[in-house]
């Protein structure tokens, strides 16, 4: 093989590993972009809690579970996720409002979305998930879990009803749930 | 009547050895072969990056905050 034939090849790479630097570039770009302007992040919270106990004292026993506007209004949805099922099943919160979803385990590990959102984490026992979020779209939205968690996985999910405005009226006690109305 | 062998049967002729390359056509194969793989790696790679931005600005962005 000619030499400036071998020189053209290496050329030839060199414009493509040039290339994919920028590709990649731009997608980190992107997704800097989106973290910043638009606040889509992955959440991040770091909060552990004792999974033995949750359900005996503090934030997550039964009573205290589902929506709650609290103080400085902010909504606040508590959900725990066991085998197989989440409690409360059906959570209600208001559109275009900031939302705080936190989630607790008793025992495996957990995961859930909620469909039409960037709503995705990991439930670990031992560790509080939570997620803001602003909803936009009102209707009844799938929380399904989507870590594998047992046998009953695939019948574990739960309902995310995303209320207007106007109709999401706290209690006394600043609880909504999902059958008021 | 009996079939005759192909003449480039291996059982009936030794094989050829008249393989000399012809450095010049060898040339300009070994020249245009990177162009034409070049076409079609930035033609994939376009195409996946088009899907990647139309998700991200279609589906990711619209479906708003969570952190």
């Amino acid at each position: 093989m000619r030499a400036d034939t071998e020189q053209d090849i290496l050329k030839t790479e060199l414009w493509w590993t040039a290339l994919v630097t920028a590709v990649v570039t731009a997608i980190m770009l992107a997704i800097i972009y989106a973290g910043l302007v638009h606040h889509i992040s992955p959440p991040s919270n770091i909060e552990t809690i004792d999974p033995k106990t949750l359900h005996l004292t503090g934030e997550f026993t039964e009573g205290n579970l589902g929506t709650r506007v609290e103080a400085g209004d902010q909504v606040t949805s508590r959900v725990v996720a066991t085998q197989f099922a989440f409690q409360p099943q059906c959570i209600a919160v208001p559109a275009n409002r900031t939302v705080t979803l936190r989630f607790a385990t008793p025992d495996v590990i957990h995961g859930i979305l909620v469909t039409g959102t960037n709503v995705n984490t990991m439930i670990i026992p031992g560790y509080v998930s939570q997620v803001h979020t602003v909803f936009t779209k009102t209707g009844d939205l799938l929380m399904p879990c989507h870590e594998f968690c047992g046998l009953g996985h695939s019948q574990m999910w739960a309902t995310v009803r995303v209320v207007p405005e106007d109709e999401f009226k706290p209690g006394p006690d600043g609880r909504v749930s999902c059958d008021a109305r | 009547m009996a079939l005759a062998p192909h003449p480039n049967s291996s059982s009936q002729v030794p094989p050829s050895t008249d393989d000399v390359v012809d450095e010049a056509a060898l040339e300009r194969v070994m020249r245009e072969v990177p162009s034409g793989a070049l076409a079609l790696s930035l033609l994939t790679v376009g195409l996946l990056l088009l899907a990647w931005f139309l998700m991200y600005a279609f589906v990711f962005l619209p479906r708003g905050m969570v952190g």
